[in-house]
């Protein structure tokens, strides 16, 4: 068949409607059986189809609650949440809600708004981005059944000003001039620097630790002669900041320059 | 500039992070002001000093006596408390509530 091209009068607004005799809304086109191509003009290349279909089976599903599937029938997802789903193993949602607007990223698991609950057996993950706080949030749950509920673990957040809060990030670390009046060479998560006397310095978090059972490392640059027997060790930990010491190996206390201290835990 | 206190007898002096510090608005003193109510237990009294105190001769014998402009370390605000934190969230909701 050749092509056949409808074209409105130029007084028109070129609408064209299929009536049918008996009723109003009764109206269909029906196209060839095999292959169609919808919209193809040559003459408009604007309007050239930006979706071809040479699928042969379902593709794409949108279900009631207009969440779509490639490849899978979506789960009917909280109404909160807008899913894209791909397959049975992973979906991008944007949801709204308590914590303003997420990004997420999800493996294996859906939000039936009841619960969350794997899609299928075996492990679940999901990775978020958060408009409320502008953090980065990633979790993991342990080898679950179908329809079974998810607990999650957060392993990592990434906050938005730039720290790693995990038990494998450290949460601080300076390199710090002791020697004369103490200044921070480099540092993350350390406020301020307080001298509290020869050999003696606390360094404050900017962001506290939860408590003051953290793992606090130090060391001190090589050194020659008679400075090589200059330790650094910590003093006391505190939620507030961790104190660090410098003695010789007589016991009396030095200043030193070119310190490190290194800081992990809650 | 740095923060100077009274630690137990002997001066303490409080140098901020340039990281931190470039967190801050406002003036310098201002962000100093900001950094003793942080870092400093409320109710401490403390001057802001630019003097030079580099030369750690007899360190361990330095004394802080109160000046004209000693100032006593505030609260933050509960916002800052939650930033910085110092609180908790639960904390935080509690003192809303």
């Amino acid at each position: 068949m050749s092509k056949v091209k409808i074209q409105g009068h130029a007084s028109g607004t070129g609408v064209l409607t299929v009536t049918a005799p008996n009723t109003s809304t009764d109206r269909t086109i029906t196209l060839p059986d095999s292959t169609a191509t919808i919209a193809t003009t040559t003459d408009v290349a604007a309007r050239l189809p930006s979706i071809t279909d040479n699928g042969n089976a379902t593709a794409i599903t949108i279900n009631d609650r207009e969440n779509v599937g490639i490849g899978v029938s979506p789960k009917s997802w909280n109404n909160n949440m807008e899913a894209l789903q791909l397959s049975s193993a992973a979906a991008f949602v944007g949801s709204t809600g308590g914590n303003g607007e997420t990004a997420r990223m999800l493996q294996n698991f859906y939000n039936s708004g009841a619960a969350e609950l794997y899609i299928q057996d075996g492990y679940a993950c999901q990775y978020n981005q958060s408009s409320d706080n502008g953090k980065h949030t990633f979790f993991t749950a342990p080898s679950g059944s179908a329809d079974g509920t998810v607990t999650w673990t957060n392993l990592l957040e990434i906050t938005n000003d730039g720290r790693g809060l995990s038990q494998f990030t450290a949460k601080a670390w300076a390199n710090f001039d002791g020697s004369g009046t103490p200044s921070f060479s480099d540092s993350h998560n350390f406020s301020t620097i307080t001298d509290n006397g020869s050999g003696d310095w606390k360094l404050n978090f900017t962001n506290n630790m939860a408590n003051s059972n953290y793992s606090a490392a130090t060391a001190n640059s090589v050194r020659s002669g008679a400075a090589r027997n200059i330790v650094a060790g910590v003093g006391s930990y505190a939620t507030s900041g961790v104190t660090v010491l410098v003695e010789t190996s007589d016991g009396d206390s030095a200043d030193q320059s070119g310190i490190s201290v290194i800081v992990f835990g809650d | 500039m740095a923060i100077i206190y009274d630690n137990g007898g002997t001066l303490a002096q409080m140098i901020p992070a340039p990281k931190f510090l470039a967190t801050l608005t406002g003036t310098e003193e201002e962000k100093l002001i900001h950094i003793a109510n942080k870092d400093l237990p409320t109710g401490t009294p403390y001057e802001i000093t630019d003097e030079d105190l580099s030369d750690r001769t007899f360190r361990d014998a330095w004394e802080y006596v109160a000046g004209a402009d000693e100032k006593t370390s505030e609260d933050l605000s509960l916002d800052d408390q939650l930033k910085y934190n110092h609180i908790t969230q639960e904390e935080y909701d509690a003192d809303e509530g």
